[in-house]
């Protein structure tokens, strides 16, 4: 199919009346980018959904497809599933099967205001050339107008005059399904409704219910994610062997780079720090880690990862989808970090970790091991005196990608500003920044989610705020040439793998020369210890 | 006597407290949430000025927990007052819902300034007379110009806001016929209230003699139709209100404290302990195979399982 314009619905009970396309995203309607990006014509365009894809697929949200669900085959099947749907929209609103987020749904359920203050904080939305279908109260008056209909006690007639009527069918949570993932789950609206509503929530909420009653759920969350972390140790599908196997290479290489002998400690029984990583790190950025080990041998501090299944992978998509794999890894992780007895874990450079193991982990389980934030324990060791670092060897144009995980869901802002005010001398922020801050464009999950064509999805809509924020945190730089390189620092590895596929897709490492990477790399850049630049720009 | 009016009155009030209550008592009886706090929290003693938490702190656990209340209330009265956060992101939106909001709470002031007429006309203070009669008509002043800055200001509001709902795309859409009674029904209230303080220059005595009868169930003076119309308007506005969003009146309290802002941690041998021990033995009916709950297993059941077994 190829849609000429965009198009995007007019009404809320336009998402239960059949048709093709829902909405439809025209390049040449969204907001430009800066120069030299500028120009829609000469980037990437936005590959079409397959003719196959829309036949097998429940495809008539918009352009792309993330859960993939099949077509049900038979009006049985149909109406199966919507009865499936339903049942759990009812356990959503009870404390048996919802204590964890009863009080903030049935809040943001009963009491939004429609004012659309939230709106225009949303990147997705905003950067869609403001599609109606895209606009955080969007999916959430949809799925306000079932709860009133169908769970919420009272009178049909009232409830409908007041919070207005839909139609419950299997065009209306098909497309419900897919919208869910159309958002990063980066709470900016919320943080700017007067009234208290969460539409983060509500969609995380709706998520849940697909997941832990219908089954539902997109594969590179579920069974490619927690179910492989749960089986096999790692969402990356290392198992205990491989990791270890890695980790030897990864200190060995360091070694050889850096000259310094770096030999990462395994369970290490009565450590005080249990480290643990987004495992993802040890496969794509395994400079990462190094440079983990590097920085807290160099420091003298008692560390050690774990080889046990889960415990040396912090990923937990859990988070972004269903609360029992989010309790069944975080379990695991406590579980372990207690039997090592281990004065605290630190929660290294992913975002989605620390939300989930910091801060969400808290109530799911009594006397657990205190968690720390890898930006804490890098200020200390920074500001300790026990590293000489030299701030001249980062003397290249640095900006700070905040994750939403980390400032805005936990108010872990500082320490890592302060650690790149004092190495880094030609430091900016990013504008808006801390608590503030645009996500990605890869939150909840979307980073490592790119069947079909959602990745031009990621690229051209929920990545555009960042990128343009990027280009213009180098703004006083030229952009046309990539001979002064600058530095991305994005201390999440779901961000960075987002800002990976973003400054590939744009081409902006060859045209302007802007690289990204951890926090830690730029400690270690800056050790003078070290003879060689730990950074090494041709291999980044 | 007992009048038509005393009886509308209680039952309005009662109406309105009741479902106030009902809304309050649900929402504090529900269970102990997962963490979901939105930074800046303002409680953060010393570092809610740019977002920051005690989770920055090293060994953060060990430090002792300091809780600005201050910095709170700031917040808080500024949200509710200003309506800060309207004007800081949708500020068009704030020319209308500000002086909507703040003729309400303007009217509801006057209403506290009457209760306290009404008191000082049953403990037999005489308008003018003595320094106690002095500070009554002084208070009367103060309730004429009250009503008629708060039915100017909100009938601006309340007809500002009808226009943008009905006429701003986005606005529209989203809007249904309980949206538009709302406004209706805000209008009527400040219009009435303007044409009562607007018309009548001895409408704060008369209220004030009205409220004294309300207060003490005697006997009522003449009500005026303006009178009339304007408290029966309002009496079923007040009944009205707890069944709407408008309710957020009562619950936005809790949205804050208990959601936005509740970071209690769950330390060993804190308060929360008890509770979340008991909810994670609550029985699970959650249906999908890696669950599949089926009312008997508890949240630990599924918690300390991998789900892979379930699927055989």
């Amino acid at each position: 199919m190829s849609k000429t314009s965009t198009i995007s619905p007019k009404s809320i009970k336009d998402i239960s009346k059949s048709s093709d396309q829902l909405a439809h995203v025209d390049l040449k309607d969204l907001p430009p980018l800066p120069p030299p990006y500028d120009d829609m014509e000469k980037l990437p365009g936005f590959k079409a959904l397959s003719e196959e894809a829309r036949e097998k697929f429940d495809a008539s949200l918009d352009d792309t497809l993330v859960v993939s669900h099949p077509k049900p085959a038979t009006p049985e099947e149909e109406e199966r599933l919507v009865k499936g749907f339903f049942s759990g929209l009812e356990k959503l609103f009870t404390k048996e099967n919802n204590w964890t987020f009863l009080e903030p749904l049935t809040m943001s359920m009963e009491h939004c205001a429609k004012c659309q203050t939230c709106a225009t904080d949303c990147p997705v939305f905003t950067m869609s050339g403001e599609n109606e279908v895209y606009r955080p109260t969007y999916r959430a008056e949809v799925m306000r107008r079932l709860y009133f209909k169908h769970v919420k006690k009272g009178t049909k007639v009232f409830n409908s005059f007041q919070n207005g009527g839909i139609d419950g069918n299997w065009t209306t949570i098909s497309r419900l399904m897919e919208l869910a993932y159309r958002c990063t789950l980066c709470r900016r609206c919320a943080q700017s409704c007067p009234i208290g509503v969460d539409n983060g929530l509500i969609t995380h909420e709706l998520r849940k219910l697909f997941s832990m009653e219908m089954g539902i759920s997109p594969k590179e969350l579920h069974e490619k994610g927690t179910v492989q972390q749960l089986k096999v140790g790692s969402s990356t599908g290392m198992n205990p062997v491989a990791i270890k196997d890695n980790v030897d290479f990864i200190d060995e290489d360091m070694t050889d780079r850096t000259g310094i002998k770096v030999e990462t400690k395994w369970d290490v029984e009565g450590a005080d720090i249990l480290l643990i990583h987004n495992a993802g790190e040890f496969l794509a950025w395994p400079e990462n880690p190094g440079a983990f080990a590097l920085m807290l041998e160099a420091a003298g501090v008692s560390w050690t990862l774990s080889s046990d299944l889960v415990a040396y992978d912090g990923v937990n998509y859990g988070l972004f989808y269903d609360d029992a794999q989010l309790a069944r890894v975080a379990a695991r992780h406590l579980e372990v970090a207690k039997k090592l007895k281990v004065k605290k874990i630190v929660m290294g450079e992913c975002g989605h970790e620390h939300k989930a193991l910091g801060v969400i982990a808290d109530r799911v389980f009594n006397n657990s091991i205190p968690r720390e934030s890898a930006m804490t324990l890098m200020e200390e060791i920074v500001f300790s005196g026990k590293l000489s670092l030299d701030p001249s060897k980062n003397d290249f144009p640095v900006t700070l990608h905040d994750p939403c995980n980390i400032t805005r869901a936990m108010g872990i802002v500082e320490p890592q500003r302060r650690v790149l005010r004092h190495i880094a001398p030609q430091f900016r922020e990013m504008e808006p920044h801390g608590t503030r801050n645009y996500c990605c464009g890869g939150g909840s999950g979307f980073a490592i989610m790119s069947g079909h064509n959602f990745a031009d999805w990621r690229m051209h809509i929920s990545g555009r705020m960042k990128m343009k924020q990027i280009l213009e945190a180098f703004g006083d730089t030229d952009l046309y040439s990539d001979e002064v390189k600058k530095y991305i620092c994005a201390p999440c590895s779901n961000c960075k793998g987002q800002i990976r596929d973003l400054l590939d897709f744009y081409g902006a490492k060859t045209t302007s020369g802007i690289y990204y990477g951890g926090l830690v790399e730029l400690i270690v850049n800056a050790m003078t210890d070290l003879s060689e630049p730990f950074l090494d720009w041709d291999m980044m | 006597m007992l009048t038509a009016w005393h009886v509308l009155t209680y039952l309005g009030a009662a109406l309105f407290l009741i479902g106030g209550a009902v809304r309050i008592i649900r929402v504090a009886r529900m269970p102990l949430h997962l963490r979901w706090e939105l930074y800046p929290v303002p409680h953060e003693k010393g570092k809610a000025h740019y977002g920051g938490s005690v989770l920055e702190e090293t060994d953060w656990w060990l430090t002792k927990r300091e809780v600005d209340h201050w910095g709170e209330l700031v917040v808080m009265l500024e949200e509710i007052l200003l309506l800060k956060g309207v004007w800081e992101h949708n500020r068009s939106l704030w020319y209308a819902s500000f002086p909507l909001h703040f003729g309400l709470y303007l009217l509801i002031g006057n209403i506290a300034l009457l209760i306290v007429g009404g008191i000082f006309e049953l403990s037999g203070v005489q308008l003018g007379v003595g320094s106690m009669g002095q500070v009554f008509s002084f208070l009367l002043l103060v309730v004429s110009g009250v009503g008629i800055a708060g039915g100017v200001m909100g009938l601006f509001g309340a007809l500002f806001m009808l226009y943008k709902r009905l006429f701003v795309r986005q606005l529209r859409m989203y809007a249904n016929a309980g949206t538009y009674l709302n406004a209706i029904f805000l209008g009527a209230i400040f219009l009435s209230a303007l044409v009562v303080f607007g018309t009548d220059a001895n409408a704060p005595q008369r209220l004030a003699t009205i409220y004294a009868g309300l207060i003490s169930a005697g006997n009522l003076p003449h009500l005026t139709l303006a009178m009339q119309w304007h408290l029966g308007i309002c009496l079923a506005f007040a009944a009205y209100l707890p069944l709407t969003h408008m309710s957020h009146l009562f619950t936005k309290y809790f949205m804050y404290h208990d959601i936005r802002w509740e970071d209690t941690p769950n330390t060993p041998g804190g308060k929360l302990e008890d509770r979340i021990a008991a909810q994670v033995n609550q029985k699970v009916s959650w249906a999908a195979p890696h669950i599949q709950g089926g009312g008997t297993k508890t949240w630990v059941d599924v918690a300390t399982s991998t789900g892979a077994e379930d699927d055989k």
